[in-house]
């Protein structure tokens, strides 16, 4: 079965994560507007999918928190998404 | 990540203690000077020292290395200003000359601080975060050249007119003129940083900015009132530097907390 998050857990997730670096209102508003710019609309994301808004959100992050911290606050998001359920 | 760091106590009360002694006039001449001009040379080697280590924790290519390691330069050379400042003050027992070799790392350490400011703004935007569309920013920019303009025109009317030599007046006009382009990426910064509030970006950015602020205020006050003669404010003037310099060392170790920690 290939991998499926619902979208709004994905943010969900994220946000978590990212939130007490950038605040919740930029948490909330960087992944949205990262999903609008890949074209991130359904419901449902794939694993592509959530690496490419992983990537992205990486690239940021690095210009405030440098690589290696960047790292591992993304690694703590990939975590936190690889635990959620699978989307129908 | 959003409990307190250890080093904020230490901070506060190092900004604070200088603050109070200042402000209830709790020592003799002497020593408000010793403590103004110990306290301001320490948070700008403090300043200084992190954010050379801020850019260094940056790896090559990263945007934000440049504008750290210009931040480090200007605050070394405002470090070795105000060094010289408390050379003269305090062991040689003088009055600081104007012009001084401070003045020399000031004028070094202006452009310095101006180009960092406008390197954070150019990588913060290229970090793909939603800080707002480009043409705000600039229109900002041109509303804040106006209003610096406007105020500007009757804080240098009084230098200019003042009589003195060519080169401490050129001084004491460059020096307000260096503040207002200051202030533009300053208040750009800001506008950007208020999209952050409540994380640790928040934190370093509201700090260091907010420093810039205090600065500002000070050298305007200080120009202003030099040029009238009026040396009734220096304990207030005093006070702003010790808040300006003291909240950019925070907001510099802020940084450094977060790339560390």
């Amino acid at each position: 079965m290939p991998f499926q998050r619902y979208t709004a857990e994905v943010l969900e997730s994220i946000n978590g994560v990212l939130a007490p670096y950038v605040g919740p209102l930029m948490a909330r508003t960087a992944a949205s507007a990262h999903c609008r710019d890949l074209g991130i609309a359904g419901g449902a994301m794939s694993r592509e999918q959530v690496e490419a808004l992983l990537g992205r959100l990486e690239l940021g992050l690095a210009i405030f928190l440098g690589r290696d911290r960047t790292a591992m606050v993304v690694g703590s998001m990939r975590r936190a998404i690889e635990d959620l359920r699978e989307a129908a | 990540m959003t409990r307190r760091s250890p080093a904020t106590v230490p901070f506060v009360l190092a900004i604070a203690v200088p603050v109070a002694v200042f402000l209830g006039r709790m020592l003799s001449e002497t020593g408000l000077l010793w403590v103004g001009a110990l306290s301001k040379v320490l948070f700008l080697a403090v300043g200084s020292l992190y954010a050379w280590r801020n850019a260094r924790r940056f790896e090559a290519g990263n945007p934000a290395r440049l504008g750290w390691l210009l931040l480090g330069a200007g605050l070394t050379g405002f470090t070795l200003a105000q060094a010289s400042i408390c050379a003269y003050q305090l062991f040689r027992g003088v009055a600081v000359p104007f012009p001084s070799v401070g003045d020399v790392f000031f004028l070094i350490g202006y452009p310095l601080l101006i180009a960092a400011l406008f390197a954070f703004l150019r990588s913060y935007a290229a970090a793909g975060f939603p800080i707002g569309p480009a043409r705000e920013r600039w229109l900002l920019a041109g509303a804040l050249v106006v209003v610096c303009t406007l105020i500007g025109i009757p804080i240098l009317r009084p230098i200019v007119t003042t009589p003195a030599p060519a080169l401490a007046k050129a001084l004491n006009v460059a020096y307000p003129i260096l503040d207002f382009v200051l202030l533009i990426p300053t208040v750009l910064l800001l506008r950007v940083t208020f999209r952050f509030r409540g994380g640790m970006v928040w934190k370093t950015w509201i700090a260091l900015l907010g420093g810039f602020l205090f600065s500002f205020g000070a050298d305007t006050l200080f120009a202003y009132l030099s040029a009238l003669g009026e040396a009734r404010f220096q304990n207030l003037i005093d006070v702003l530097y010790i808040l300006a310099f003291g909240l950019i060392a925070r907001g510099v170790f802020y940084q450094h907390e977060l790339l560390s920690s």
